[in-house]
């Protein structure tokens, strides 16, 4: 065998499937060219590196630190809705309050005009402003007192 | 406790579930991205990933899959992401994605070795992460974790007979970087 059958068979070498004489046509080879050697047994030395895959031991604690890190997480989406959300539907309610009374103010101004043509109109819509505020002032109750 | 009594209890939020869910399966995951990533230190840190990922997103485990199965996915994605993050200048021709710094002897892996050893592994790690991404989940799930070709299959969303062609594609592509890097360094 020459150099480049050496690299040709070092498949079969590594995996022990060279036949009797083939496995004696390589040893002869080895013996006499000390690159191929060189390589073979650098070669073996790190496939074998595979066969003895190392386990880690596993670590006594990591539970303790998950629930930890999920308890900790779970606190901070509640601090957030606290810090973040709360005064934004604060703020929308308020704009929510704000628009329903310029448009009360409107009705009543335009209810002074034309008193007459819209009785029954201005009656229901009282009726749902009536609605609106009460909500709202619920939620607002709700969320001022919440802790 | 089954499979699906476990899981029913991490959905209802039951700590003592999540306990249960990682000392059985913690050296699973720690393994296997240690097997990817070379680094204790950070295959703890994905460990850890790993477990509250799975906790947060219970409600999606339909258990059409074992639960083994998932957690091998994701420790095989997050550790693939993570040496993706910390890419280096391989041995082995372009950059590669490969694991963060170099060995160390701190790592347990090298702790026991000489440095020709430290150094060997370094050579073989560095080759196999320059094989294609299928190759290299294969062969490292199947020659460094011993994962069963049915079970590769199943993680992997394949059949035993690609995981099979793989893994045969994979050594012997290994074994031709391997010969290329040291008959190139050994003259
Ligand atoms: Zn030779």
């Amino acid at each position: 065998m020459n150099c480049k059958e050496i690299h040709n068979k070092l498949n079969a070498y590594l995996e022990s499937s060279l036949d009797d004489d083939q496995l004696r046509d390589f040893n002869m080879h080895l013996d006499a060219c000390d690159t191929c050697k060189k390589v073979v047994s650098e070669m073996e030395l790190t496939m074998q590196i595979l066969d003895r895959p190392v386990k880690l031991e596993a670590d006594p604690f990591m539970h303790t630190r998950i629930i930890a890190e999920l308890e900790n997480e779970s606190e901070t989406v509640k601090w957030k809705f606290k810090q973040v959300l709360q005064p934004v539907l604060l703020g929308m309610i308020i704009l929510v309050g704000v628009y329903l009374g310029i448009g009360l103010g409107n009705r009543f101004y335009d209810e002074d005009v034309f008193s007459n043509q819209q009785d029954s109109e201005v009656n229901l819509i009282d009726l749902e402003i009536d609605t609106y505020a009460n909500i709202t002032s619920d939620i607002e109750t709700f969320l001022l007192s919440e802790e | 406790m089954s499979e699906q009594e476990l899981i029913d209890a991490i959905k209802r939020q039951d700590p003592h579930a999540y306990r249960s869910l990682i000392d059985q399966y913690q050296p699973l995951v720690l393994n296997t991205c240690y097997s990817f990533v070379q680094s204790e230190d950070d295959a703890k840190d994905l460990t850890q990933e790993v477990f509250i990922e799975v906790i947060r997103s219970i409600k999606k485990f339909r258990g059409e899959s074992k639960i083994s199965t998932w957690l091998y996915r994701m420790a095989v994605n997050r550790s693939l992401n993570h040496i993706k993050k910390y890419k280096r200048r391989s041995l082995f021709g372009e950059v590669e994605e490969i694991n963060k710094g170099d060995f160390t002897a701190s790592d347990s892996f090298n702790a026991d070795k000489s440095i020709e050893d430290q150094e060997r592994s370094k050579v073989l790690f560095d080759a196999i992460n320059s094989l294609k991404k299928n190759q290299r989940i294969a062969f490292t799930l199947h020659k460094v974790e011993g994962v069963s070709y049915a079970e590769i299959a199943e993680i992997m969303n394949i059949t035993t007979y690609s995981v099979e062609s793989l893994i045969y594609r994979a050594k012997s592509n290994l074994q031709k970087k391997l010969l290329s890097y040291y008959q190139k360094n050994m003259q």
